[in-house]
This record gives structure tokens, C-alpha cells and sequence, in this order.
């Protein structure tokens, strides 16, 4: 193997990748990225036995052939190198030469029939989605992914496509994220070929990292395919596929709630400061935070004895009855309004200790559910 | 003004085995430290002792070498705890506003409650009577307008006394008090104030505050000056505020070794109910789960996991504390020939928030939550385990060994 290629191309392409090995696995083979060289391009691949990605890079083939390199070092080595033409030479010893300026590494190679070979779907059911809008579905539910292995199946996004709707929206592809005391929910109304008929649970490491891929992307299309055990991405030149969480998601059409007392609509980016501000207080009372509306505003008030406490008032568009005080953890409501992309939002309360509904305004394809917290004086 | 009371037991520890044992009384005594052997020290000694020339954490050879007839008993917290708490419920009765400051000492605020009790020297004198005779332990009294003045005229007479202190008594009665006798003053400041020639509470109270500012700064310049003038604004807080517990745990010392990891298993599910159970009649919840595994040659294992939910069930409990044991194995094989037994379990519960429930999302949590509270209800009428986790039974039947007995468990 030996090819030349320019540093830049180099450092995008494993920068991508790198984030897909693992270090601490028990099985040392899978730290190493496979390079292998054809024609006129490089692919480099990455498998940690759950994600798997592969992605080519541009360059001048002058001996095809393959090598394992040790990701850490090398992508150490890529992101400090001078951007020029850097060349690599699989010599005799199974030592990789790398070549700049006038300098050279020697790196310890393995011989690349020893990497687990990437799993791909080769049939399933398939379809396929505009990078921004795939890219913003992701930022929209991911955060509320639950992060404990006790909850494995919340650690996943559930994805739905297909034309039977029953979501309560007029959508037909679906991202549903929860950790059991919130609920994130974006839908697209997408023109589909056929009907999919897909209901997977991803994990949503694998969103994260194709988020990263098509971020700020928006040619071309993103092709999924699901078999019963994977879920494969492909973009451009770059592929990702990741095994599926098996298991029952909750049932999220059960808990949306059917109707509300009170419906107040607000600026969404002076909600978020002012549940900012809460949150610096309620942080000493495990983020506990009030919520109130009364005479056409909406109070956000929290306090941890021995530090103080904050009074937030917010001008609201007030429909329904007045709201008693309900509590929430305040996160999970700046969480939401961290990624909600509209001017103005709606927040519906229903009475006693139902749960909370936000919503960007005149939008139905988003919608965030959060679960009160039962504090002494609701007892 | 107010009215606060300083109550302050008179050698605590050592008093309360005399109390315990008839045949300590009387007599040179020292509470040991650590084993209660001859290598531990004195935690705390008797009047008999300190008459003699024993002083606290003298190493307990020195201590036989002065007194040789000086009798060494073990420490027994279980005892001091359950005496103190007595105590303080009993001193409950006269105002909620009590103070815990420490297992022995406790501030009263009885400026809304004296009155109806006969004024504040009658009550010192039940309290007294009532100690005496409850538990035949002695203890000093200080009354005064504020915590300081109440705890001066405490120190005024040991053992057994009480004393009022009030504005007009400043500084005659307390003139030679020494200022290292003074709360929050330490050896340090002792040193810079006698550079300054105060010496006595009698040279602080003729300072002139001028002169404290520019040597101690506005802040404590100031509070010397207070103190100094018998004024003290702190507060009596009742204990409730500070007392709220940080952690609940349980452990058990196991009969015997065990290498079998089913039954460890078992003890730690059956300790994890318990934390729950106690989290739950508490109204707390915790998000940090502590394992400790005491191993042969008293190796000891611990590790602990912040996790994401607040947890009260004892299964959710055991669900993480066993993630966590997996580690306690690659411990044990590391550390051989410790033999990879196991003789002590214990599950401890911190990170608690109290009297919040985070309501979920899930009817299926949410229907655990009334299950929980429904076998709450029946063991807090028949008795602990009465309705338990199969899984507890199931130990005992694929274990023989298995039964860890209820009642032997305890809680710390």
C-alpha cells in the first residue's frame, strides 16, 4: 500500500471516524482504523462492534492495498501535521512510513485481515430524508435520551416511518426520545415511495454521530435502511451503520396528553432566560422549580435554603384557567427551549399533577412533554 | 431579650458506662478509642480519672503508667446516640427551638416557652432532676440572653452546675474567664490577642473596638468586640435544620465466609430493601449508590455510582449495587491470596433530596411507586418482611445458607 493525499482531507476524514473506536474494549483490534487503498481513493474504516462507520478521502494511489493503524496515535499525529502532501508506504515489516516535508514517522502496522469486518444491511426496508431535516429532527430528541444502562431501551431514539399515522400529527416520519419524565417528539411530513412500515429503537450514539456528519450539510440525501438487527446511513461518501436496540419502547401516544386547562404562549428566548436564571438557584434543591400563571403572566420561582431564592415573571398570552403552582425540574425545561427553532412557544398545563406540554407556536410537527414533580405542598 | 438555655453533659461518654455498669462508679475510668485495648487512646475519662491527671487522647499506656488502678472500657456509640437522643426529645418538651451542637450539648431558646414553664431556673432544675434520675448522668447549665452568655455561665461550674449570666453581670462574674475559653477563638487568635494584652474576657471587654478593627479587620474586629460586650445575634436553630440526614445505608457481618456469589447477591438485595424501605419512611430518595464488601485478612472493598433517577425501591437499588460488585471481583483476584470471600455487605444510599417525587412518564413506574406504598402499609402494621421480594425467599431455598435474618440486620 502507498498513496499520497493532502493533510486536510487526512484530518477531516479521521477526525470523523475516530469518535467510532473504542479504547477500552477488552478486544484491542477494534482501537485500529482500516486504511485501504484503491484506484484513487482511501477508505478508512472504524468498528467498535455497535457502530461501525467508513468514509473515503481523496488521493493518489500509487500501490493498492490495506493496513490497521492505531487510532489514537494516528489521529494525534494527523491534527498536528504541516498541511502539505503527506505520503504513506507499507514497507517490508509491516511498518507504515509516513512521509512530510522532509520528515517521517514509522508506525506499527497490523495486517488488515484481522479486523472484524463491517456488518452491513444489505436488505431491509429503506428510505431516504434530506440531511437539515434528518440533522434537526436529531438535535430536537436526542438530548432527552435517558444516559442510565438500567433504562437500556431509553437510550435509544425510537424511529418511525411510514404512512399509518396515529401520533396525533399529520406527519409520517418520527423521532421519539424519553427518559421517563420528558418526552421529545419531532415529526416530517416526507413524500415516501412506498410505505416503509418501520418502528426501530437506535441507539443514539449513532444519531450523534451522523448528526455530526451532516451538520450544516444540504445537498443530496441521507439513504436509510433497517433490517431486524441493524441500521445503516449513508451520505456522500460516508457510511454508518449501528446495531438496533431491541426492546418494547413506551407506548408515547398514551401519554400525550389529550387536553389542557391553561395555554399560555410566550417568548420562547425570554422563557429560556428566565429559566436560566431559575435554574442557578434551583440548582442547590435538585433543580426544583415553580411554575405559576396568574393575571396574564407566568411566575417561575425557585429557592434552596442557605443560598436565596428567584421570582421570574414572564409576560404570557394566557388562555384556560389560572395555574396553581406545579413543579418541574427546571433542566428538563431549559433543555427544550435550548433547541426549540421559533420565536414564540406555547406551554400547556393541565390541572393537579398532569404533565406539562411545550410546543414551538403554529408548529405540529414538535412536541415536548415534562412530568411535574410531586413536592410536599402538592402532596 | 431573650431567653436561651446552654445544657452540657458533664464527661459524657465516661458517664454514662458508670451509669451502665454499677461497678464503674466511682472509679478512675477512661473510654478507649479503637479496640479498647492497651494500644488505643483515651477518648474520654471520668471526674474520678481527670482528678487523677488523665487527659483526653493521652495514649492509654500513659495513661495506666499515671493511674494504674484506671479502668479502660470499650466505646459503645450505640449507647452514647441512643442516651443523647433521649435526652434531647426530653428537652424537646419545653421548646421546639433546640439546638443539637454536638452528642452532649445542646442550646435551648426559651424566650417564647419560659414563662408558661416557670421561668428558665425551674426548668434547668427539672431537666436536671429528670437526667439524674433517668439515666443518673449530671450535667452543667448555663442561662443567659444569647448562646454565648448562656455557654460562659454554663463553663462557670462543672460538674452539676447552673448559673444564670445576664448584661449586668458583665464582665464581674466571668472577668478572669480566659478569652481561649470562647467560642471560635483558637490558639492563634489566643496568641495575637495576647500580644495585644487581652488575656481574660475582663481585658476584651475594655477594648476598644476601634482597636480590634484595625488588628482583625471590620469582620471579626468587630465580632471580638461583640463578644467581648456579651452580645451574640446567632440564632438557636432547631436541629431538624441542620440534622437532615446526608446518607442511609445497612450492612451485615455475615455469620461466615462466603465465596458463593449468589448468596452475596442475596445479602446485598435484602440490605437494599431495607435502605428502601427506611429512604421511603423518611420521604427521601437518593441518586448515589455506596457497595462495600469487607473480604478475608480485612480487605475492604467500596466503590459508589452518581446515577440518573432519584431512587426509593430497594430493587432499583440492588440493581445498580450489583453493576457496582463486578468491580469488587476484579479486587478480589487482584488482591490475592486474599481469599475471594466475602464476610461483610453494606449498601449505603447518599446525594438525598427529601419530600420530591419526580412523577414519570411511565404508567408502569408510576404503578410500581403504589405497589411500593401498599407493602409499606402492610409491614408497617404486621411486622418488617412480612410481604418481602420473592427473590429473598428464593435465596433461602437455592441457598441453604442464603436467610440472612431480619432482625440481625442493623441500620448505622
Amino acid at each position: 500500500m502507498e498513496f499520497n493525499c493532502e493533510k486536510k482531507e487526512l484530518q477531516t476524514g479521521v477526525s470523523m471516524i475516530e469518535k467510532i473506536v473504542s479504547t477500552r474494549s477488552t478486544l484491542p483490534i477494534i482501537g485500529n482504523l482500516l486504511f485501504e487503498a484503491q484506484k484513487n481513493s482511501i477508505k478508512i474504516s472504524a468498528n467498535n462492534l455497535e457502530i461501525g462507520m467508513e468514509l473515503s478521502i481523496k488521493a493518489t494511489v500509487s500501490k493498492e492495498g490495506s493496513a490497521l493503524l492505531p487510532a489514537k496515535t494516528l489521529s494525534g499525529i494527523v491534527s498536528k501535521l504541516p498541511e502539505t502532501k503527506i505520503g504513506f508506504k507499507l514497507g517490508e515489516n509491516s511498518t507504515i512510513k509516513i512521509n512530510y516535508d522532509q520528515s517521517h514517522f514509522n508506525l506499527h502496522a497490523l495486517p488488515a485481515d484481522e479486523f472484524p469486518a463491517l456488518n452491513k444491511v444489505k436488505e431491509g426496508k429503506t428510505f431516504n430524508i434530506s440531511p437539515e431535516t434528518l440533522h434537526s429532527m436529531i438535535k430536537q430528541t436526542i438530548f432527552a435520551v435517558s444516559g442510565s444502562e438500567e433504562k437500556y431501551v431509553l437510550t435509544g431514539v425510537l424511529l418511525e416511518a411510514g404512512k399509518s399515522s396515529q401520533a396525533g400529527d399529520q406527519t409520517n416520519v418520527r423521532l421519539v426520545a424519553t427518559d421517563g419524565y420528558r418526552l421529545a417528539k419531532r415529526g416530517e411530513k416526507i413524500e415516501l415511495k412506498s410505505d416503509p412500515g418501520i418502528s426501530v429503537i437506535v441507539p443514539a450514539k449513532a444519531l450523534s454521530e451522523l448528526a455530526k456528519i451532516i451538520d450544516g450539510r444540504d445537498k443530496g440525501e441521507v439513504k436509510i435502511h433497517v433490517s431486524n438487527e441493524q441500521i445503516s446511513f449513508r451520505y456522500d461518501d460516508v457510511y454508518l451503520v449501528s446495531r438496533l436496540i431491541q426492546g418494547q419502547f413506551p407506548d408515547y401516544r398514551q401519554v400525550i396528553p389529550k387536553k389542557s386547562a391553561t395555554k399560555i404562549t410566550l417568548s420562547a428566548s425570554e422563557m429560556l432566560r428566565a429559566a436560566e436564571r431559575a435554574a442557578v438557584i434551583a440548582a442547590g434543591s435538585a433543580n426544583v422549580s415553580a411554575f405559576e400563571v396568574r393575571g396574564g403572566k407566568l411566575y417561575i420561582t425557585a429557592n434552596t435554603p442557605d443560598v436565596g431564592s428567584v421570582t421570574e415573571v414572564i409576560a404570557a398570552d394566557v388562555k384556560g384557567v389560572e395555574k396553581a403552582r406545579v413543579s418541574f425540574n427546571i433542566r428538563l425545561i431549559t433543555d427544550v427551549l435550548n433547541v426549540i427553532d421559533a420565536e414564540m412557544v406555547t406551554l400547556e398545563l393541565g390541572e393537579g399533577l398532569s404533565p406539562g406540554v411545550i410546543k414551538p407556536e403554529g408548529q405540529t410537527e414538535y412536541l415536548y412533554i415534562v412530568m411535574p414533580i410531586r413536592t410536599q405542598e402538592a402532596a | 431579650m431573650r431567653t436561651i438555655m446552654h445544657v452540657d453533659m458533664n464527661a459524657y461518654f465516661a458517664s454514662v458506662e458508670q451509669a451502665a455498669n454499677p461497678l464503674l462508679r466511682g472509679r478512675p475510668i477512661a473510654v478507649g478509642g479503637g479496640t479498647g485495648g492497651k494500644r488505643s487512646v483515651v477518648a474520654a475519662c471520668s471526674y474520678e480519672a481527670k482528678a487523677r491527671g488523665i487527659k483526653n487522647a493521652m495514649p492509654a499506656w500513659e495513661a495506666l503508667r499515671i493511674c494504674p488502678d484506671l479502668v479502660i472500657v470499650a466505646g459503645d456509640m450505640n449507647k452514647y446516640i441512643y442516651t443523647s437522643a433521649q435526652i434531647m426529645a426530653q428537652l424537646r418538651t419545653y421548646t421546639p427551638q433546640v439546638e443539637v451542637f454536638s452528642i452532649d450539648e445542646a442550646f435551648l431558646d426559651l424566650t417564647e416557652t419560659a414563662g408558661r414553664c416557670g421561668g428558665p431556673v425551674a426548668i434547668a432544675k427539672r431537666v436536671k432532676q429528670w437526667i439524674r434520675e433517668k439515666f443518673r448522668l449530671t450535667c452543667s447549665i448555663g442561662i443567659g440572653p444569647n448562646k454565648l452568655l448562656a455557654k460562659l455561665a454554663g463553663e462557670l461550674k462543672k460538674p452539676d452546675g447552673l448559673n444564670e449570666l445576664w448584661p449586668p453581670d458583665i464582665p464581674g462574674k466571668i472577668e478572669q474567664i480566659k478569652v481561649s475559653e470562647l467560642c471560635g477563638v483558637g490558639r492563634k487568635l489566643e496568641e495575637y490577642l495576647a500580644q495585644m494584652g487581652i488575656r481574660t474576657f475582663g481585658d476584651l471587654h475594655r477594648a476598644p473596638r476601634a482597636k480590634l478593627v484595625k488588628r482583625f479587620g471590620a469582620v471579626w474586629g468587630d465580632h471580638l468586640w461583640q463578644m467581648g460586650q456579651g452580645k451574640d445575634d446567632a440564632p438557636v436553630r432547631p436541629s431538624a435544620y441542620e440534622e437532615a440526614a446526608k446518607s442511609m445505608g445497612h450492612s451485615y457481618t455475615l455469620p461466615g465466609f462466603t465465596t458463593d456469589q449468589a448468596e452475596v447477591k442475596g445479602y446485598l438485595l435484602r440490605l437494599a430493601e431495607q435502605v428502601g424501605r427506611r429512604l421511603r419512611k423518611e420521604n427521601c430518595k437518593g441518586n448515589v449508590v455506596h457497595v462495600s464488601l469487607g473480604f478475608g485478612n480485612y480487605q475492604f472493598w467500596g466503590k459508589q455510582r452518581k446515577v440518573e433517577d432519584y431512587l426509593d425501591d430497594g430493587y432499583e437499588i440492588y440493581r445498580v449495587a450489583e453493576r457496582l460488585t463486578l468491580d469488587a471481583q476484579r479486587f478480589a483476584l487482584r488482591n490475592r491470596p486474599t481469599p475471594n470471600a466475602v464476610r461483610f455487605v453494606g449498601v449505603t444510599v447518599s446525594g438525598l433530596i427529601h419530600d420530591l417525587d419526580q412523577i414519570s412518564l411511565l404508567p408502569q413506574k408510576e404503578d410500581n411507586k403504589k405497589v411500593l406504598r401498599a407493602v409499606d402499609a402492610i409491614n408497617d402494621r404486621y411486622g418488617e418482611f412480612t410481604v418481602e421480594r420473592a427473590a429473598i425467599m428464593a435465596t433461602v431455598i437455592e441457598h441453604k445458607s442464603g436467610y440472612v435474618p431480619s432482625r440481625s440486620f442493623r441500620g448505622h
